[in-house]
């Protein structure tokens, strides 16, 4: 290569980069990317993440509480909260966290293709416009970026991965399974998205098992692949034990639970029928299904409309490209052949699961249904359009060095051909991914979150007892909260950030209970059964009513809400719910009610309690004499256990509940010292655990039990014979994050200490 | 002699039991109706449109008919090839039913019309009539919101209404006569039906390639290209005369592809050009004519023919230096032709 095709295909990598960096700040032209049902605001919040979420296995946002460990984002918030110490603009990290996954997989895209690629420096262009192919898809605009779930990191997780194992499997070299390992705990929220990852594994894994007796495969490769993949398990330690766990031990409120419910499992024949309306045309044209887009009106179909279908024609210069390729195999080296076929079978096989609509074959996929847990590819045009990508820009790669080596003379006309569609193809980006709110025309969710509401849920942290819940009015389809923009039309529109700003947890829309429960608030809202509503928030101890009076009217009229029931929720509603106002915001749009009854999280006489964090509570009992019911007002869960805690009385009241129960003020910490220890502790009164309806959990305390089996350090005796001692009430799966923590140090330290061999093995031989 | 006489017999017999399977499976898996239904296909002159047979706001289409068995549950009616709009765009149909001569319907019955998107020959289902053997019934079926972008066009091709009965399994499995009465019956109507007859084509290709392979297979070795050629004229027709994708009609034709491949040596190229031009057209369709049934019946070939292609490419990689590649087939068709 000479020095100026060398620096020209520098500058292009550059170029690439820079246009990656630079890309959000033209799509969203200085408003936050948030909302939607992650919400996206650990990127910008991610220390309030850390704290009030990512650390723990019970978990709730704007729901009802559940056993769902969130420790898969536990490594990332702290990286980006470090990030977000030495980088103070919030606009500048929300459009990093959107850059660095293109970034990086740009990157690692190339650099995989050189170890796969015979004299790579030859093809560097052609390796580069099959990377830009592979970030700038329209397929991915669709389903990754305008979404941006956690599954978008996988656009740099699976060629980070491929590139390891690849070294790793050619050199044996120790240094690429340590890196890799650190790459995947960083990116433990990406590896988290199961199912798009085993939308790409899948149809490798069956081209994999096809075309396995094809080789010989040396030992050695596969005691490699074994130690690269156990070191990634090993890795993922942290949250895939107490995810398992979930999975494992049934109780109510388990996530595990959940997605294997009758409802869940019986709801994939129906959903894949009523989805699975597209053909092949359109994603070998390097496009998402049109036709998905036109049955679910989707805003995409303005896009193709306006523009994709015009320019349909010359898309099909990617399926010249691949068939000039696979006819042309020929000028492959041996070494690239075997990928290559790996490629194309997986290619075909992803073309499946991304289309199912193919004749019979749409009954097959409907056959897989019987599989267990293939019901997680119910939305298979999700779950399987980044795996599809990747091995359609693989294949257009090989397909471009194909063409680089048949056609030398006219390769660079072809590749210039190539990139201009390419760019056509992007050009309706900021269209897809900044798009209004579905059934609305207008109303756009980029935002900047107005300092009212900051200011407001500063004010209600503050004053509110961390342990109630709030019901947020108007009351959603959704489970969302809608923040206007102080300087614009545009809202935040996504799961209610309550719980993130306040650690209190909020009702905002229908998800935020199960069916049942949705059905009964939506019925007395919509029949005025404020007795029974009033019992409900009694229930589900809901102490405030916050309402929000800013929301546009689009947004009103839009999907999230059923006009009747908004139109039900009026003042004369909120007065026949509250008692008076708590709190209300700068200018008005953010009003806090005391609900009409108020309940506290604990039900006993004479205690005080006190929260620790969302898996541990202490509580005080004064006076106990005999047997004695403690309620505990949160979803159940067979998981929280009882322990005898260190006798200490110290309280500084929050609030005071009739019956004399006291909550008392508490600094929250993420980790107690002696939670390990419960592990070999006893707990108590586990035999009368009981569900108390649906939402809370019934203990029976025996005070003539303490003083038979404890310690008289443990308590103390009143002259009437009382007892007065403290119990810790802990979320016994916590426990299952802190072991998996152990196992993926001990992998890392086994990873150093083999890292540090090979280093010490190498300077001897020197 | 003997032995020759012993193995046509053996022919003759494996020949006749992939048949009586094939019509065993037909039947059993007919996805027009369940096993206790039997569908009779009605005369099409009986139905009267308001206008024409798309059915806009307001217009209704009317049928007529004589019950010929008793338990009368289900009216078949078949319709275009309809792409549904988005959910709120679609029309909304009403369907009517009742006996000749009464002033009240018997059933009323409301469907979106995106239901009929995959399931042309529609079942319009009603509590059963136990005595309708003789009586002559009218229905109707009209469109509330029907306009350019949603209506159903009612197809009269051929088999355009059917009348369903369903036959209680008590009075099918009454007596050894009884169960052999309705499978004859339920044979011979259900042949009536082309649509059934193309569906059952798949459960009849193990029995056609037995045949094939032991007949006329080696006159086809002998004529260079015939049998691919023939596999891709069937193809042509198949997309000419035949609406629906039916798995039979795919796999028999692709069978004989792939057995051309095998017998006339063809390399990957071929099937990926047969892709490639089934590709090419269908984007040319939609780019001048939007899309339609058609593109949908073209992609699924088009991707029969590249997976085709590409197992073959991925299996015979290193071998398909010696055999007949994209360029040599053409030009030894066009010495064929």
């Amino acid at each position: 290569m000479s020095n100026n095709s060398k620096k020209i295909k520098q500058f292009f990598d550059l170029g690439i980069i820079i246009f990656l960096l630079l890309l959000p700040y033209w799509i969203f032209a200085g408003k936050f990317f948030i909302g939607g049902d992650d919400t996206r605001l650990y990127y910008i919040y991610s220390r309030q993440w850390l704290f009030n979420i990512s650390f723990y296995s019970w978990f709730n946002l704007s729901s009802l509480s559940i056993n769902s460990p969130q420790q898969f984002m536990f490594p990332f918030t702290i990286v980006w909260s470090l990030i977000n110490e030495v980088i103070h603009f919030k606009l500048i990290l929300d459009y990093l966290s959107f850059s660095s996954p293109l970034i990086i997989g740009f990157i690692y895209f190339k650099i995989l293709f050189h170890e796969l690629v015979h004299n790579h420096k030859a093809y560097g262009f052609e390796i580069d416009i099959g990377a830009l192919l592979f970030l700038m898809a329209p397929i991915l605009f669709v389903n990754q970026l305008s979404i941006f779930l956690n599954s978008v990191w996988l656009i740099c997780i699976i060629p980070v991965i491929s590139y390891y194992i690849i070294r790793y499997l050619k050199t044996g070299n120790i240094l690429y399974v340590f890196i890799n390992y650190m790459f995947c705990v960083f990116f433990s929220l990406g590896i988290f998205a199961l199912p798009w990852i085993l939308g790409f594994l899948m149809p490798l894994f069956i081209s994999l098992l096809l075309i396995y007796h094809l080789y010989r495969t040396k030992s050695v490769y596969i005691k490699r692949i074994f130690i690269f993949c156990f070191s990634i398990l090993f890795s993922q330690s942290f949250w895939l034990l107490p995810a398992v766990f979930s999975y494992l031990f049934s109780s109510r409120n388990n996530v595990g639970g959940e997605i294997f419910s009758t409802s869940f499992l019986n709801s994939f024949t129906g959903t894949v029928l009523s989805t699975a309306s597209g053909n092949i045309i359109y994603p070998l044209l390097n496009l998402f299904h049109r036709q998905i887009a036109f049955d679910y009106s989707w805003p995409l179909k303005y896009v193709f409309i306006n523009f994709y279908d015009k320019v349909l024609f010359i898309n099909l210069i990617f399926v010249f490209i691949i068939f000039v390729g696979i006819v042309n195999t020929k000028k492959l080296f041996n070494s690239e052949k075997i990928i290559y076929k790996l490629i194309l079978l997986s290619f075909i096989f992803s073309l499946f699961f991304f289309t199912v609509n193919i004749g019979p074959l749409k009954y097959a996929f409907l056959l897989f249904g019987n599989i267990p847990g293939f019901v997680m590819f119910r939305n298979f045009y999700d779950k399987f359009a980044l795996g599809f990508v990747v091995f359609y820009a693989a294949l257009i790669t090989f397909s471009l060095i194909i063409i680089a080596r048949s056609y030398p003379r006219i390769k660079n006309y072809i590749f210039t051909i190539f990139l201009v569609v390419l760019i056509v193809n992007i050009i309706p980006i900021k269209q897809i991914i900044n798009k209004p709110l579905w059934t609305t025309n207008n109303e756009y969710t980029t935002v900047n979150l107005s300092n009212e509401y900051l200011n407001f849920v500063n004010q209600i942290q503050r004053e509110i007892q961390p342990t109630s819940n709030i019901l947020e009015i108007p009351f959603n389809n959704a489970a969302y909260a809608i923040i206007k923009d102080d300087n614009s039309n545009n809202a935040y529109v996504g799961t209610s950030p309550m719980k993130v700003f306040t650690g209190i947890n909020d009702f905002s829309g229908d998800l935020s209970f199960n069916v049942l429960e949705a059905q009964r608030i939506n019925s007395d809202i919509n029949t005025r059964n404020y007795k029974d509503l009033n019992k409900f928030m009694y229930d589900f101890n809901i102490d405030y009513v916050l309402l929000t009076k800013n929301i546009p009217n689009e947004i009103k009229q839009s999907y999230l809400f059923n006009s009747k029931d908004l139109a039900k929720q009026d003042s004369k509603m909120i007065s026949s719910i509250t008692n008076g106002v708590i709190l209300k915001s700068e200018f008005g749009n953010y009003i806090l009610y005391s609900a009409k009854q108020q309940k506290s999280l604990f039900s006993a006489s004479n205690i005080k309690y006190v929260k620790i964090n969302p898996t541990m509570y202490r509580i005080y009992f004064s006076d106990l004499k005999g047997k004695e019911k403690l309620v505990f007002n949160d979803a159940y869960n067979n998981g929280w256990k009882l322990y005898m805690g260190n006798l200490n009385d110290n309280c500084f009241p929050f609030k005071i509940f009739s019956g004399n129960i006291i909550e008392c003020k508490g600094n929250e910490v993420l980790l107690k010292g002696n939670e390990l220890t419960y592990l070999v502790s006893k707990n108590l009164f586990s035999n009368s655990h009981l569900a108390l309806g649906d939402y809370s959990n019934d203990w029976v305390i025996d005070a003539n039990y303490i003083k038979g089996h404890f310690n008289k350090n443990d308590y103390t005796i009143n002259k009437d014979g009382s007892l007065n001692f403290e119990l810790t009430l802990y979320f016994y799966p916590q426990l299952y994050f802190y072991i998996g923590s152990i196992i993926s140090s001990l992998s890392f330290i086994s990873i150093c200490l083999l890292l540090f061999k090979k280093f010490y093995e190498r300077d001897i031989h020197k | 002699m003997k032995e020759i006489y012993t193995n046509k017999l053996f022919f003759i017999l494996v020949s006749l039991l992939l048949i009586a399977v094939g019509v065993v499976l037909s039947i059993i898996f007919n996805p027009y109706s369940s096993l206790s239904v039997l569908t009779i296909g009605e005369n099409k002159a009986n139905l009267r449109f308001t206008n024409s047979t798309t059915l806009y706001k307001g217009e209704k289409v009317t049928g007529e008919f004589v019950a010929q068995e008793n338990n009368l549950g289900i009216i078949y009616l078949k319709f275009n090839n309809y792409v549904k709009p988005d959910y709120q765009s679609e029309d909304t149909l009403v369907f009517r039913i009742k006996q000749k001569g009464s002033g009240k319907w018997f059933a009323i019955n409301t469907y979106k019309s995106g239901i009929i998107e995959g399931n042309l020959f529609f079942p319009l289902g009603f509590p059963k009539i136990a005595d309708s053997k003789g009586k002559t019934y009218v229905f109707e079926l009209q469109s509330l919101n029907g306009n350019y972008l949603n209506a159903v066009t009612v197809d009269l091709s051929s088999f355009a209404f059917a009348s369903g009965y369903q036959i209680p399994k008590s009075e099918i499995l009454a007596s050894k006569y009884s169960f052999l009465n309705f499978m004859l019956k339920k044979i011979l109507y259900s042949y009536e039906n082309i649509y059934f007859i193309f569906s059952s084509i798949l459960y009849f290709l193990p029995a056609f390639f037995y045949i094939f392979w032991n007949t006329v297979l080696t006159k086809f070795i002998a004529h260079k290209y015939l049998l691919a050629t023939i596999s891709l004229i069937l193809m042509a027709m198949n997309f000419i005369y035949i609406r629906d994708v039916y798995s039979g009609v795919l796999f028999g034709i692709l069978g004989l592809w792939t057995i051309s491949i095998s017998i006339y040596k063809l390399k990957s190229d071929v099937s990926l050009g047969v892709f490639l031009v089934i590709f090419v057209v269908s984007v040319t369709l939609i780019q001048f004519h939007g899309n339609s049934d058609l593109i949908y019946k073209l992609s699924v070939w088009a991707y029969f023919f590249l997976v085709v292609g590409v197992l073959e490419k991925v299996f015979y990689f290193d071998k398909e230096a010696k055999m007949v590649d994209i360029v040599d087939f053409i030009k030894g068709h066009f010495k064929f032709l």
